[in-house]
């Protein structure tokens, strides 16, 4: 441990003990027998001025804040009444510099505008199937193609109105794309509060660096949300469309209504009327032209999909087809975000944009073609299996930490549904010095970036910098909140 | 010609007073090539109106958003229907090598999609069909659509009250008895598992000819035949739908087709009958 | 604004107010009962508390820790305490962005002050600590109404919500201590008792200072049932509360035209009716017309309920 330590140049504070430099990764902060990246230089004796008492102080009044605040996800396994808990915040931020962001930010905007077209692509000529660049089976086996959608274009086109694209820095310093989320992507909120919490925690940065604000998002979400309401109304109703306050994302839907000043409402505050969408108001029904859905698309509507939700509104889909409600995001985005389709999203882009991939996609083998199947089977031990269909962190399987017993078991599993699954090489997520509570001290953890992108008809947005996610378990690479992960404020920075 | 008066009836009676509901009935004849509607007439006892709107295969449905709170809900559709006298089909001149490579062509596959991938309720898996349900390589699709015909007018046995329409297809084979969504179930997952584009139709069936089934709504299937194009076929009565079928809606199987699809926003139960009856009136 | 948002808003008022006479009435009563000369009378006393929140336990000699338990931290026992703060909050929750972040923060303050309370610490030693720090917190989150919301509909209707449940907890609390007071006759013990029984009913509603100065006199039967009941300018009355139910019944409405038969019309006339009564009238029987008045205000509840909350 001393002798790997020795070989970074490591802050003099006893927040740094034993911090180590983890074999063949990417650590964000430090570097082998050289100085610290220079951008976090500020930041590295900022924090290292802190006693662990004064940084624990800190760290616990922070968690506090979340508490009273009610920044909370419920889970209600063990509790009927719900357990709240906060997301794990760390005060450590991560620096992303400006230079590294702008190639970021470029890539985002080509990736998902190319994903739009695509998506459109599907539901009318399907050009990209017939010129053979994907192949048809693929899209025929799609468990989240939505025949409701074909030959239906949604208001100015726009499919993937916000997209959140999963993003890792490898072992070889470059980001890669990990995953695209174009269903209904969370997690936004937690951006906005946790540089909320960094300001309120530690202000004196914030007056020091330069650093890219995240407040606009709420603002550039309504904005266009409006750019694509029905040309038939002039000051759209929008709001946000909340399974109910027992979702354990409703801190968000609530947040982002109220940041945007809409209603948030649940299915059973609609109805539709002749193929419009109203809402009950103490003041009798009044329109909704444009929702922001944070359901799924099988709950949208239990008269076409399952009927058995009540969480939806009946005749939406009809009302939206003929054009009177947008639906963000559109049903059926998400033949978009199967992993299989993401193998060919290099070839997507150049098809529809002509220009070169800024992004770089991990190397994909989908178990549904023989011989790339056999080669997965044959290298398992050192590939990471991931379900085409789920999201969430759910369901991967990492070769390297597996026991044959497991390796056998999901060898099975991919055979007898080798469309379900695709592997990719264990990539390496870069690690970022965390504060370990248990150790009172920083470790290196795994992070990776979920950015958020909005699409309107002629605009892009990004939110500057994104959600840092945070394997907070030793060695653990899966950074999901679901799966135990925190998260960090996450720094566009000038250097 | 073959003229029909049709007449839809059915009584819904709840347990509790329902506060709103939504009902969707698709009961209304399509308007094709070769039928004509006249004389469309709904009346219930609610004062709400139809709303009509049109499924994503043409059909028309009819929408009632029924506001509370009521018991009782009654409705009564009535409507002639012109229908052009069936021919036996024309047929192009494809060999059996050309008609694969047409249901094996990408850009048809992605036109057809729909009627091409199994559904829950039309999926089956290759050991658990019979091992005469599979296309042989010297046979026409014509030829194998027909033997499939017949195959299954004997394999199943026509019972009521053994399964529902939600029935899948494993038990069907296994009970070996059924109604007409069964035998037409049971031949879309064969078809579909040999590739071939099929689709499931509901509607009316004269009722004076002594065919099964004609006594409450029916099920048959269109099959997309290379050399013909979609060809009507009723495995229940091991025929082709010829000018006696009424077609309602067509789908990828009975979910898409269901009669009447209701949601309830106060779910208190209750009875639902209806009843269908098709008289044809001598043309000249 | 949506009907479902109104119902909510109009219920977290009313959990909101009812948290704090149950831990104003449960903290007067213990309090007073201390002092008490027979032990019977204590007994009562805490039974009243349970009689006053609407609690049957199922042990019919229930000792003072489950009394208080129950009535304070019980979960399960949708009368207590922390069930009122915990619905009020999840009501909170459902609205939360109708609500400002500083309203929303201080209920979640309350709330987590009244879930995370040690039970051990508030059974023996931490009722006092517990019951007047509710009411602070109480207070704190009517504050945060009064200062940083927009008065509009969400105003409104909290405001109702909690103008409902205020005049029907003064009723509860009265009826609960006349209860009181019949069992304290019956001991035949003299009428200081009696006196100081009335004393009590006033501090339950924060009421006795104003009460005196209002008649220039020490607190009896007549002026503190009048106090109570009839004071128009004292926000512990009752006719002081559905007077304001039906100011912002008005704000509400914005056609403002009473028809017989609406809503406000409806209102206004129980009000009215209720104003012009004496405590001649029913001097004889005052539980049967506070019964009366209560019954009353819950159809008021209902009227509001088919005009607002359908959805």
């Amino acid at each position: 441990m001393i002798m790997e330590a020795s070989v970074l140049k490591l802050p003099e504070s006893e927040l740094f003990t034993d911090y180590y430099f983890k074999e063949n990764t990417f650590d964000e902060v430090f570097k082998k027998n050289s100085p610290a990246n220079a951008y976090y230089n500020r930041l590295l004796s900022l924090i290292s001025s802190y006693s662990t008492n004064e940084f624990k102080i800190l760290n616990e009044s922070t968690k506090k804040s979340f508490i009273s605040r009610g920044v909370t996800f419920a889970t209600y396994s063990d509790n009927p009444k719900g357990n709240e808990r906060i997301f794990p915040f760390d005060l450590f931020p991560r620096i992303i510099p400006q230079s590294e962001w702008r190639v970021l930010e470029k890539g985002l905007k080509q990736r998902n505008r190319a994903i739009n077209l695509f998506i459109d692509d599907l539901y009318h000529d399907s050009k990209i199937l017939r010129d053979k660049i994907v192949p048809v089976d693929l899209i025929l086996s799609c468990s989240n193609y939505n025949r409701y959608m074909k030959d239906f274009k949604p208001t100015g086109g726009v499919y993937n109105h916000i997209s959140g694209t999963d993003i890792i820095k490898h072992n070889d310093g470059k980001y890669y794309v990990l995953e695209d989320n174009v269903r209904c992507p969370s997690g936004v909120s937690y951006v906005l509060a946790n540089r909320d919490a960094m300001k309120k925690t530690i202000p004196s940065v914030f007056s020091n660096f330069n650093i890219s604000p995240v407040s606009d998002y709420p603002e550039a979400l309504q904005e266009m949300m409006h750019s694509v309401k029905s040309d038939k109304v002039d000051n759209p109703n929008c709001v946000v469309l909340t399974p109910g306050a027992y979702n354990s994302a409703y801190y968000e839907h609530s947040f982002l209504a109220q940041s945007m000043g809409i209603e948030l409402v649940e299915g059973r505050d609609m109805f539709t009327d002749n193929d419009f969408v109203y809402m009950h108001t103490v003041y009798g029904a009044k329109r909704v032209d444009v929702i922001y859905r944070r359901i799924d698309d099988d709950f949208i509507d239990p008269l076409v999909f399952r009927p058995d939700s009540a969480l939806g509104v009946p005749g939406l889909m009809s009302a939206y087809r003929k054009g009177n409600v947008t639906i963000l995001n559109a049903p059926g985005t998400g033949i978009a975000d199967d992993k299989a389709v993401y193998a060919y999203m290099p070839e997507i882009i150049k098809y529809y944009l002509d220009e070169e991939p800024i992004l770089n996609n991990v190397p994909t083998y989908r178990c549904d073609v023989k011989q790339e199947m056999d080669y997965v089977l044959e290298h398992i031990a050192e590939l990471v299996v991931k379900p085409v269909d789920q999201s969430g962190g759910y369901g991967i399987f990492i070769g390297n930490q597996a026991t044959q017993a497991q390796i056998e078991e999901q060898k099975n599993i991919i055979k007898a549904h080798p469309r379900g699954y695709i592997a990719q090489p264990t990539m390496s997520l870069s690690v970022h010095s965390t504060f370990i509570e248990d150790e009172n001290k920083f470790e290196p953890r795994h992070i990776d970036l979920r950015t958020y992108t909005l699409l309107s008809p002629d605009k892009e947005f990004v939110l500057k910098g994104g959600l840092s996610r945070v394997a907070l378990k030793k060695g653990n690479l899966i950074v999901n909140s679901s799966q135990g992960g925190g998260s960090k404020d996450t720094w566009v920075m000038e250097e | 010609m073959a003229l029909y008066n049709i007449r839809y009836e059915t009584v819904n009676n709840y347990n509790s007073p329902v506060n709103e509901a939504y009902l969707n009935f698709l009961i209304i004849p399509q308007e094709t090539e070769d039928q004509h509607c006249f004389n469309l007439s709904i009346e219930s006892n609610h004062k709400a109106e139809a709303q009509f709107s049109e499924t994503l295969y043409g059909a028309k449905a009819a929408l009632f958003r029924l506001k509370g709170p009521f018991i009782l809900f009654e409705l009564t559709m009535t409507v002639q229907v012109e229908k052009q006298l069936w021919n036996f089909p024309s047929f192009k001149n494809i060999s059996i090598a050309d008609e694969r490579a047409i249901l094996e062509d990408h850009i048809f596959k992605v036109k057809n999609k729909d009627f091409i991938i199994p559904t829950t309720l039309t999926e089956i898996n290759a050991n658990q069909l019979p091992p005469e349900t599979f296309i042989l390589p010297s046979e026409t699709v014509f030829q194998y659509v027909q033997r499939i015909n017949t195959f299954l007018h004997y394999f199943l046995s026509y019972e009521a009250n053994v399964t529902t329409p939600i029935t899948t297809l494993p038990e069907i084979i296994q009970l070996r008895k059924g109604v007409c969504q069964d035998y037409s179930h049971l031949f879309i997952g064969i078809m579909r598992h040999n590739g071939i584009p099929v689709r499931y139709v509901s509607g009316y069936l004269n009722q004076g000819k002594q065919y099964i089934g004609a006594a409450a709504m029916h099920a048959w299937v269109e099959v997309f035949v290379p050399s013909i194009g979609w060809l009507g076929i009723d495995p229940t009565n091991n025929i082709f739908v010829n000018e006696h079928y009424i077609k309602v809606a067509h789908g990828c199987d009975y979910i898409d087709c269901t009669t009447v699809k209701g949601v309830y926003l106060s779910d208190s139960g209750g009875t639902t009958s209806y009843s269908v009856q098709i008289t044809e009136q001598q043309s000249q | 604004m949506l009907s479902r948002v109104a119902d909510n808003l109009f219920w977290m008022g009313r959990y909101l107010e009812r948290s704090e006479h149950l831990a104003r009435f449960l903290n007067v009563q213990y309090f007073s009962s201390i002092e008490l000369p027979y032990p019977q009378m204590r007994e009562q006393a805490l039974l009243s508390v349970l009689n006053m929140a609407g609690t049957e336990l199922e042990n019919d000699k229930p000792t003072e820790e489950e009394i208080l338990f129950s009535v304070g931290l019980d979960g399960d026992n949708p009368a207590s305490i922390l069930s009122a703060v915990y619905s009020g909050r999840e009501n909170a929750r459902s609205v939360r962005d109708s609500l400002s972040t500083e309203v929303w923060e201080a209920f979640n303050k309350y709330y987590l002050f009244v879930s995370d309370y040690p039970v051990s610490v508030y059974k023996t030693k931490g009722l006092d600590n517990f019951t007047t720090g509710s009411i602070n917190h109480c207070a704190i989150v009517k504050g945060k109404i009064h200062q940083t919301l927009l008065r509009n509909e969400t105003f409104h209707f909290l405001q109702i919500g909690k103008h409902i449940e205020r005049a029907i907890q003064i009723i509860r609390i009265m009826l609960s201590k006349m209860a009181d007071i019949n069992e304290v006759n019956k001991l035949k013990v003299g009428s200081t008792l009696e006196l100081q029984q009335w004393n009590i009913i006033l501090d339950c509603l924060e009421a006795k200072d104003m009460c005196r100065k209002h008649y220039h006199s020490l607190p009896n039967k007549h002026n503190t049932i009048d106090f109570l009941l009839f004071t128009p300018n004292f926000p512990f009355s009752v006719a002081y509360n559905l007077g304001f139910v039906y100011k912002h019944l008005q704000l509400i409405n914005k056609a403002k035209d009473e028809k017989p038969g609406s809503l406000e019309f409806k209102v206004g006339k129980v009000i009215n009716d209720f104003r012009y009564r004496e405590m001649e009238d029913f001097k004889d029987d005052i539980p049967s017309f506070l019964q009366e008045t209560l019954d009353k205000i819950y159809l008021i509840c209902n009227e509001i309920h088919n005009e607002y909350f359908k959805y």
